[in-house]
Formats: C-alpha cells, structure tokens, sequence
C-alpha cells in the first residue's frame, strides 16, 4: 500500500516537468532566435551603439529621429510602399483570374493548373537571375519583342516597377492554388442558379463568387502586405538599391547599414521602424476587412 | 441530330478554350521556359540578342561552363545538409512541441500557446541584424549550424501539428495508458507514426523553404565554400563578363530538386498551405 501510494507520487511529479520537456527545445530556440532578438532591437534601438554593438550610453529617440532625417531611408520607406501598394492588388488580382479560369475541371486542366503554380517552385535568386536576362536592355526578350529601347534595371524610373513585375509573378503560383481551392469548394448549386439566369462571366465573377471567397482573398493579401514589407532580396541581387536608391526597400537598406557599415545606429531603429510601418498597414486591412469581407455566406 | 451538332458545337468551344487556357499557362511558365532554352543555346546564339527563343543547335556547353567555373556541386551539398537537417529537426521539435500542447495537461497551457503563436507575428527579417550578432558572437559564422539555427523552429508546424494531434482520438491514448504505455512511448510508437502524412507535409514545405532561402545563409557566410546555391547562383562571375548561358544552366541545376518535390507533392504542399493560412 505504502509502496503504490508513493509510486503514484513519484509519477504526479514527473507528470508535472514531463510538459516542460516536450516544450523546452521550441521555447529554447523560439526565446533566443525570435524573442530575444526583437527585444533586444527595440531596446537597444535607444542606446548609442559602438560598431561591436556594444551599448555606449542612453540616447533616447535620438537614433530614430536621426533615422528620420536620413533622406535615403525616407526614400526607402516610399519604394517599399509603392511596391506594396502595387504587387499585392496585381498579385492577388491576377491569381484570382487564372483561378476563375481553371475553376471548371477539364480534359486537361491539370496541365494548366500546374503551369499556374508553378512559380511557386521558384527560389527568389533563380526568379532574379532569369528575369534580369528578360530585361537585359540589349540580350533580353523583352525589349526585342516591344521594339522598346528601354534600360530597365539600370534606369530609375523603371527598375522598381521590374522588381515589382517580378515579384507578382513570383506569388502568382501560392495565391492561385489558395483561391482555386476557396472557389472550388463553393457550393455548386449557387453557380448553376446563377447561370440560368443569364449572368455572363464577369459577372459571376465579380458579384457572386469574389464575396464568397473574400476571408481567403482577404488572408493572401494580408499575408502578402506582411511579406511584401519585408521584401529586399530582389533589390540587393538585381540593383543593390540603385539607380539612384530607386529600388533601396526598407529591410534592404537595414542590412545594408548593418553589414556594410556595422552602423547598429541605424539598423536597429530601422527595423523598428519597419516592423511599426507594417503593423500600421496591417491594422488599416483590418479595419477595412469589417467592410469588404464576408463570412456570413460562406 | 440536333442534340449531336450541339454536342459536337460544345465539345469544339471546349477544345478552344482549353487551348487557350493552356496558352495562358505557357504564358505563365514562361521565364522557366525561356531558360531551360537558354541553357541549352551555344553562346554565340545567345550574344545575338533579339528574338530568339529555340536554341539552333543544342549544347551542353554551358552546363560544362557553370560546372568548370564555380564550385556548383559544393554549393548543392551545403544547401542539401542545411535543408536536411534543419527541415529533420524543426518536425522532432515541432512534434514534441505539439505534443505537449495536444495531449498534456500543464497550468497556464492556453497563454503559453498564445505566446507560441504570437511568435508568428514577428517577421524573421526584423530580428536578422540582431541575430546575425548572436551568431557571430557565438563564432558559428561560415558553419552550417549558424546558418541552420534559425530554421530549427517554426510556429506555424507546431500549429499544424497540434491540429493533427488533435484529431487523435483521447479514448485511445486513455486505453494505450491502461496497457502501460509511457505519454513517450504513446508519443513514438502510436501517435507519429498514425501523423506519418501530416509530417510529411511539414518536412517537405520546409526543405523548400530552407533550399529557396537567401538573406539568412548570405548574411552569416562569407567564404566561398559555405556558400548555399542560391546564394552562390547570384555572385557567378565568368571570365568573359555577364554570359547568362552558364547562369541560366546553373539556375536550371538549383530549380531541379525543388521543383521535383513540387510537382511531385503538390496535393501535400496545397494541403499544408490550407492548414497554414486556417489560421488567418
């Protein structure tokens, strides 16, 4: 009697650390790779840093009204916004189209369905690297089938906007696959009513199914704004931010000033500064999403 | 008879218009296919510019070229190891992980998974600066674990795997608990292996993540040969200036294993992505 009594003991008290083993590795790695950094950012973001990173003395918001005044980031901010402004509507938009289009199984839709995702497969350097032949102002294809003569890349004007085509082709293949699932799995009987009534493509389109999947249309370009923000790869590779910081992107920047110049000064209140820019525009989706989303029917 | 020549009408306008949305779909696959051409295309052919599309003799001379001039082959090994293990590793975490939060009863187990989940909200781009200094201040720069740490955990897998756990039945854990099964042994023997697809999904989603990841692995390297392909991909430098023949062989060499797995588990990754965004 004694013996069980203490056997069951013994096990309530394994029962209680026995969670903390299971969770200890992903709170570990979570603790030191995700929370701890992002608080350190913040703090130190308030601290004059010497080019070890070690805290030199309190400055308060010295570092972000420094930041503030620095033309180049200011740039920055307005590239990254007309970049989201631009690749998430195209990028949604467009993979709407292409999942009305492959809504209705066909012989060989699955041919086509896959063409659709397949810049999904894509790395970001790859996507880079073929699209930079594409716009080579003199091997590319793209001026020899426009009869344009046009620098792309290496003129200010128009490199953004390649970044950009580059990028909604490169999230045309995920939101695709999220929308032609959404579509599909609308209620048949609700197309076919709407058909005999005479209602042509476009409008089916737009009135009856772009309501219905308007929480998944909503999510991607939620999901979409949260990434876009955090775009800089593609101008690091293609542009290094020129011609003339046309294309310099928030993030990219920070890890400019963090690598190149070891300037935490000005990286840490950059990322900052970044991360409350995107929580700003995610707020404004929100309050949006109360308007132009409906879960009622779904 | 009528009914015949609608039909045949109808059967018609279907041929048209899947040949059309297959023309969309080239359309869409373009640039992929404009390079797997290009990679195929003498160098000569490829200087000339304008349109040309179809190489006029095919060649494997720019493979050799990519091959001869950049440790191609090293730069794949360091983006299988990294992929590898750091995809094996984020499912034995995330699995336990879930696990706990599925089937273990432990105070304050909502708030706790809360505070997992609001992990999410924090952009790995924003924390890579101050990571970057933890790595090199732990001297793993240029290693393959400082480039695989930050890989080893991810919210949104033990998010879906929790969903999966959950859909366990409890009675069955009860009954295996009556036959003495240990929650470690339930854990190995009964639960992973019935959750077999579902880790699956998991794995395959990350390795093409970590294979298709750049920032990160150009940010803690910066040697050659520790370089991963997608890095490595981005800095060729040929002897006779920009020739995009090599790069795009190259490209096509880098884009082979993730579009294998792609195609090849694209229900899979689909399904992932479902479980992913249910979280909205």
């Amino acid at each position: 009697m004694q013996r069980a009594k203490a056997h069951i003991k013994k096990k309530t008290l394994f029962q209680k650390i026995e969670p903390v083993l299971y969770l200890a590795p992903a709170f570990l790695l979570l603790g030191v790779f995700t929370y701890y950094p992002f608080l350190k950012t913040i703090v130190e973001s308030f601290f004059r840093l010497n080019s070890m990173g070690e805290i030199r003395e309190f400055v308060g918001l010295e570092n972000i009204i420094n930041i503030l005044h620095n033309a180049k980031f200011i740039q920055s901010i307005g590239n990254t916004l007309k970049f989201v402004v631009f690749s998430v509507p195209f990028s949604v938009g467009i993979a709407f189209i292409l999942a009305m289009i492959a809504s209705k199984k066909r012989t060989i839709s699955p041919f086509y369905e896959t063409f659709f995702s397949l810049p999904m497969a894509m790395s970001m350097s790859v996507s880079a690297m073929i699209f930079e032949l594409m716009f080579s102002p003199t091997l590319g294809i793209v001026n020899a089938i426009s009869g344009l003569d046009i620098k792309w890349l290496n003129d200010k004007h128009t490199a953004l906007w390649v970044i950009i085509i580059i990028q909604v082709w490169m999230n045309l293949g995920y939101n695709f696959l999220f929308i032609l699932s959404a579509i599909r799995g609308l209620s048949v009987d609700l197309l076919e009513s709407a058909n005999l009534e005479g209602a042509n493509a476009v409008q089916i389109a737009v009135k009856i199914i772009m309501p219905l999947v308007s929480p998944t249309l909503f999510f991607l370009v939620c999901n979409s704004l949260a990434k876009m923000m955090m775009m800089s790869g593609l101008s690091l590779i293609l542009t290094k931010g020129g011609p003339q910081g046309s294309t310099e992107t928030m993030i990219s920047f920070m890890y400019k000033q963090a690598t190149e110049n070891s300037n935490y000064n000005a990286a840490y209140p950059c990322a900052v500064l970044a991360f409350s820019i995107t929580m700003v525009a995610t707020l404004i989706t929100f309050i949006y999403e109360k308007k132009g989303v409906n879960y009622d029917m779904q | 008879m009528i009914c015949n020549r609608d039909r045949l009408k109808r059967n018609i306008s279907g041929i048209i218009i899947q040949g059309l949305y297959l023309c969309v779909g080239l359309m869409i696959a373009f640039p992929i296919i404009y390079a797997f051409f290009i990679s195929f295309m003498e160098p000569s052919q490829v200087l000339t510019g304008g349109i040309n599309i179809l190489p006029k003799r095919w060649t494997f001379e720019n493979y050799r070229t990519a091959f001869r001039s950049a440790p191609l082959m090293r730069f794949m090994w360091n983006s299988f190891v990294i992929a590898f293990v750091s995809s094996i590793v984020r499912i034995i975490v995330a699995a336990m992980a879930a696990f706990a939060f599925a089937f273990l009863d432990f105070p304050c187990k909502n708030v706790i998974f809360m505070i997992m989940l609001a992990s999410m909200m924090i952009p790995a781009d924003i924390v890579l600066v101050a990571n970057y200094r933890t790595v090199s201040q732990l001297g793993w720069i240029n290693t393959y674990l400082g480039m695989m740490i930050v890989f080893f955990v991810s919210a949104l897998n033990i998010f879906m795997l929790r969903q999966s756990f959950m859909s366990f039945s409890i009675s069955l854990k009860e009954a295996a608990h009556i036959d003495g099964c240990s929650n470690f042994k339930f854990f190995i023997r009964i639960l992973l292996p019935t959750n077999v697809s579902t880790l699956m999904t998991v794995f395959i989603t990350a390795f093409i993540g970590t294979w298709n990841t750049y920032l990160w692995p150009l940010m803690v390297t910066n040697r050659t040969e520790m370089r991963t392909v997608q890095v490595g991909v981005t800095m060729l430098n040929f002897s006779e200036g920009t020739v995009y023949g090599p790069i795009m062989a190259a490209s096509m060499i880098i884009l082979v294993p993730s579009l294998i797995l792609f195609l090849a588990f694209q229900k899979r990754i689909v399904a992932g992505m479902m479980a992913g965004g249910v979280k909205g």
